[in-house]
């Protein structure tokens, strides 16, 4: 114990090792998310793989178009209304300074069917279906019933994850049209009731601002969306770690994950589409 | 590595067993997860017909090796053949027409929580029938009097059919389970520790269900088990493994192959002491790290 040490060791200084660690951790961490990547990638490549190999049973098709589509239409109209309402209150603060209260008509639905009601109709999917998809899958990991599928010759992709895939897939435009048009109204019936808009005007100047491929961009937004959620919630649901922590983790991370992704994609297609489509966007009917 | 012992019971019934090639044979298999090894150069044959208990510690990788038998784990290296057929060359095709004529008794039943239990057993049938031609089709009143039929035959009683795996006992999942495992009689019934958990009746219920369903048509079965009383009633021949950690130098992890009334006179104290359920040093050996 009172022996003294007589090697001689090297010092490392303690800014050196801090570097060394804070280097490790970088690159473990650059590591990790190419990995995982790579394994969200294949598996993206399976369920496309998948979907034109085999037939779908209608059975597990219509139950996960149920659970996705038909479950969470109410969350979505009112998210819908309230934002609407919610545009039309901050709106009319700002153009009635200006005497511009009758052109919000224009803001509000032009803000709904190109941002608004895709990007929130996507958050409360990915809130109150992909975070279920994950915890239901990650569960079915756990407690062995994904191996129970594998082990009766059944590929848990084909029969578990390709129906949610695709039912998003089918379902997210009708949800985003829900949420625009409950927007909309909410938006107009708040200007109408409360700050007294003249309805006329507020259509007017809508039409004459918001065109057909305003709500294209949106819908088209929305598969785009509804495909991340779905792959994403499914991936994290599948590769679920062991233990309630594990399911905990799973659904946490399906829906941050689908969420930055959402923004991400959102901010991409809102740069692209504009672009690629502008002689169309021109030449577009006026749609309100 | 497999024993030369001659098999008792019903496997001693069938004719020229010894010439008959093995229904599954494991060559040198290793399995890791990570850095850390389960299974190190695993040998051994399951013959056609007969029961074999796979038994060992918690964490000696029976279960692992179970789930290799069907392609459920990919070892790092060796062979896995199921009827002759090495299920790493399979495609996946193959392979998934392989395993439906396996049954796999999951340790927590695994049945489906969003299913009854009618829909659980008749599951099997309902996906082989989505992969067969349209005249050979079962229809549902078919399919529901099968699922009658093997609910009767594990001991439960109809009305239990329209009811959840949540709504009934851990011994009734374990023997739905076993149902829905054989309702399309497989060639080899896998049974990953079926009687954990359960308490001494509702255990024998499940050994004379795994002994009856052996009776009903020829199966081979292969069970991990802790329980020294399913391996001695149920099984033909015994298989021992030893965690890899716990090995001493270059000794193999199968330490015993045989028939299990030669279990209670083998000399080696590892075996006695897990037949016997005995600590001995193990509570110092842990402490100690």
């Amino acid at each position: 114990m009172n022996s003294v040490d007589t090697t001689v060791t090297p010092t490392t200084p303690p800014n050196a090792l801090r570097s060394h660690s804070l280097l490790r951790n970088i690159t473990d961490s650059c590591t990790n998310f190419t990995l995982q990547l790579g394994d969200l990638t294949l598996f993206t490549v399976q369920i496309l793989k998948w979907f034109f190999r085999r037939k779908m049973r209608p059975g597990t098709l219509v139950n996960a178009c149920f659970q996705i589509g038909v479950l969470s239409l109410p969350v979505i109209a009112l998210t819908g209304l309230f934002i609407g309402m919610v545009l039309a209150v901050q709106s009319h603060f700002q153009f009635s300074q200006i005497g511009m209260a009758n052109h919000m008509g224009a803001v509000i639905n032009m803000t709904l069917v190109r941002e608004l009601g895709p990007v929130l109709a996507a958050t409360m999917l990915a809130g109150r279906v992909g975070s279920a998809m994950a915890a239901e899958l990650g569960t079915m990991r756990v407690t062995e019933q994904i191996d129970a599928l594998e082990s009766m010759g059944i590929n848990p992709i084909h029969h578990l994850v390709l129906p949610r895939v695709v039912a998003a897939l089918l379902l997210i435009p009708t949800l985003t049209i829900m949420a625009d048009f409950m927007g909309i109204f909410g938006g107009f019936a708040y200007s109408y009731l409360a700050l007294d808009v003249d309805p006329h005007l507020y259509f007017q100047y809508s039409r004459d601002f918001v065109g057909g491929w305003d709500l294209l961009t949106g819908l088209i937004k929305s598969l785009f969306f509804g495909c991340t959620i779905a792959i994403v919630s499914c991936y994290y649901g599948f590769h679920c770690q062991v233990g309630a922590k594990g399911v905990g983790r799973a659904a946490t991370a399906a829906f941050v994950i689908s969420f930055v992704l959402i923004l991400g994609v959102d901010l991409l297609l809102g740069m692209g589409l504009d672009r690629l489509f502008l002689p169309l966007q021109s030449g577009g009917n006026a749609l309100i | 590595m497999s024993s030369q012992l001659p098999l008792q019971s019903a496997t001693s019934q069938q004719p020229n067993s010894s010439f008959i090639s093995p229904l599954v044979e494991v060559c040198q298999l290793c399995v890791s997860f990570d850095e850390r090894v389960v299974l190190q150069d695993i040998t051994l044959e399951v013959r056609r017909g007969e029961t074999l208990a796979i038994i060992g510690e918690s964490g000696c990788g029976k279960t692992v090796l179970l789930k290799s038998l069907i392609g459920l784990i990919q070892g790092q290296s060796g062979t896995v053949r199921f009827d002759g057929v090495d299920l790493c060359k399979t495609t996946s095709a193959e392979l998934a027409q392989l395993r439906t004529r396996t049954g796999f008794v999951f340790q927590g039943a695994a049945l489906f929580d969003s299913l009854t239990v009618a829909e659980n057993i008749a599951f099997p049938i309902r996906q082989s029938n989505s992969n067969i031609a349209s005249d050979t089709v079962l229809c549902d009143e078919d399919i529901m009097s099968l699922v009658t039929e093997s609910v009767r035959e594990v001991g439960l009683a109809d009305n239990v059919c329209q009811r959840y795996p949540m709504e009934i006992s851990g011994g009734m999942r374990k023997r739905v389970a076993i149902a829905r495992a054989n309702i399309l009689n497989p060639d080899l019934m896998l049974y990953d520790e079926p009687t954990t958990g359960l308490d001494p009746i509702a255990s024998d219920v499940i050994n004379e269900l795994i002994m009856q369903s052996r009776l009903q048509h020829t199966v081979t079965s292969v069970i991990v088990t802790h329980d020294m009383k399913t391996a001695r009633k149920v099984a033909d021949r015994v298989i021992m493994f030893h965690p890899i950690d716990r090995l001493a130098g270059e000794d193999a992890q199968v330490i015993y192959d045989g028939p299990p009334s030669l279990l209670d006179r083998h000399a080696d104290l590892r075996i006695t002491q897990f037949i016997h359920g005995e600590a001995g040093q193990r509570v110092t050996e842990l402490s100690e790290g």
